[in-house]
């Protein structure tokens, strides 16, 4: 299975708004609002799971 | 009496080498005001340097011209160093210039103003070339002294706000002859070796103009805008502007708005974040609830009235319906009935055998044809008699006719 390129920052939070708004909408099911709150929870843990990763380097270069 | 002549070649030919031996006239360096300046097409560039006195032909060769720090323009006052030169056939002599420099403010903003109108009219800062900052960058590199303010800022700044950001420093000098030729080799570097940079940051803390002049020169200006990697210019302070800050993706007034603009505020953003959070959770349990309640509006007695009342209506129509395919089938059997029966008379009635049976016969003439009419006969003809058992060959011995009227004979 090709390794699924971990979604930028970026797309993953313009995801977890996508779901939002999609669990706004009045005429929606219960399957899609479901489906919609699960996939914006999932969203929401990559996004925090980079806004936690304190993984800065700080390097000099050297010619 | 006067030395013996010489020929000009052998005056020129010695006046050269007393100038070209000369060790100051082989090492000069001469202030004065630019004049009559033309650019050969051949990259070499011709003008004579004056003051209110004097004047000297001077020659800036094309590879020297090429890496000038400052654009010349009629008018500017430079400081030139090279050597003299006697040129022997014009019987002349010229200033072969090694450098130029240029001083003050006056002349400076000249070069900076002649510089920008030739990129500009290149097309250089037109806007469809700048370049979007990305929004959450992995890693960003600073183009700056490593000693300066700027740097320092910019590390404060982002540490405090962004802990996730890789920070690659690129220590170059910022002022002098040689900034310019690091500078553009920075950039170029870090475009060609470091593919993981989303954003770079090129700059220094505040200075006189002379001190900046480094990001007022070509070569710095075509690197940023060689650059694949978006450039943020952040040099000296809001008042400060440089040709980098034309070119450049995107210009900071200083480092720390640089660094402020190049990464986002982690804490803002786990904040967005949480709320977002928050958001998806109340508005699936408002959906949930809603749903709920229109479940209970359902009570379910009456749903199963309803449901009855529904099937026993079905079955109403159901049997009406069959009722009425049967009436229908049994009208369309009747019908042919009928139809049956009156085919059956009208065939009885027309069955031959039935006359023959009350004692009639059939007379039919030599051809087999029924004999109608006795008016047809004659004595002698051959008939045959058909009778409802058998049949029997006759002559016709006398032929009696009655009396009719006209209609009869038009049958015959």
């Amino acid at each position: 299975m090709i390794a699924q390129k971990k979604p930028t920052f970026e797309e993953a939070l313009k995801k977890l708004e996508q779901s939002s708004e999609k669990l706004k909408q009045e005429n929606i099911t219960l399957e899609e609002a479901l489906k919609a709150f699960e996939e914006g929870i999932a969203y929401y843990d990559q996004c925090s799971e980079l806004l936690n990763t304190a993984k800065q380097k700080i390097e000099t270069y050297s010619k | 009496m006067a030395v013996k002549p010489v020929k000009v070649s052998q005056l020129n030919g010695y006046i050269k080498r007393i100038l070209q031996t000369d060790p100051i006239l082989g090492n000069v360096s001469v202030v004065g005001e630019i004049s009559n300046l033309k650019f050969h097409g051949s990259g070499h560039v011709y003008f004579s340097m004056k003051d209110e006195g004097s004047r000297l032909n001077c020659f800036l060769p094309s590879e020297r011209a090429e890496n000038l720090r400052y654009e010349l323009s009629e008018g500017m006052e430079i400081t030139a160093s090279g050597y003299i030169y006697l040129y022997e056939r014009g019987g002349s002599y010229s200033l072969n210039i090694r450098d130029i420099e240029v001083a003050g403010l006056g002349n400076l903003s000249i070069a900076f103003e002649k510089l920008k109108e030739k990129l500009g009219k290149e097309g250089l800062f037109d806007a469809e070339h700048k370049k979007e900052i990305p929004f959450f960058p992995e890693k960003i590199a600073v183009v700056t002294s490593e000693s300066g303010a700027a740097i320092r800022d910019i590390l404060k700044i982002i540490k405090n706000k962004n802990n996730y950001v890789d920070i690659l420093i690129y220590p170059v000098l910022v002022q002098g002859p040689a900034a310019a030729g690091e500078i553009a080799e920075a950039i170029s570097h870090i475009n060609e070796n470091c593919p993981d940079v989303d954003t770079i940051i090129v700059g220094r803390g505040g200075g006189a103009m002379e001190e900046l002049w480094a990001f007022n020169e070509e070569i710095v200006a075509r690197s940023i805008f060689n650059s694949n990697i978006p450039v943020i210019s952040a040099v000296g302070h809001e008042t400060d502007v440089t040709i980098s800050d034309f070119v450049a993706d995107r210009r900071a007034e200083t480092p720390t708005a640089a660094a402020n603009m190049a990464v986002p505020d982690l804490a803002e953003l786990r904040a967005y974040v949480q709320d977002m959070r928050e958001k998806l959770i109340l508005s699936v349990n408002s959906c949930i609830r809603c749903k709920q309640m229109q479940l209970a509006g359902l009570e379910l007695d009456l749903f199963k009235r309803e449901l009855e009342s529904r099937i026993t209506v079905e079955q109403m129509r159901l049997a009406q319906i069959k009722d009425e395919n049967i009436r229908c089938i049994q009208s369309l059997v009747e019908g042919y009935e009928k139809k049956i029966r009156l085919h059956r008379e009208s065939l009885l009635s027309l069955d031959p055998k039935a006359i023959m049976r009350r004692g009639y016969g059939a007379v039919l003439d030599k051809d087999g044809r029924l004999v109608s009419s006795a008016g047809r006969l004659e004595k002698d003809d051959a008939l045959t008699v058909v009778l409802q058992d058998g049949q029997a060959d006759c002559t016709v011995r006398e032929v009696r006719r009655d009396s009719y009227d006209s209609s009869e004979k038009a049958n015959l």
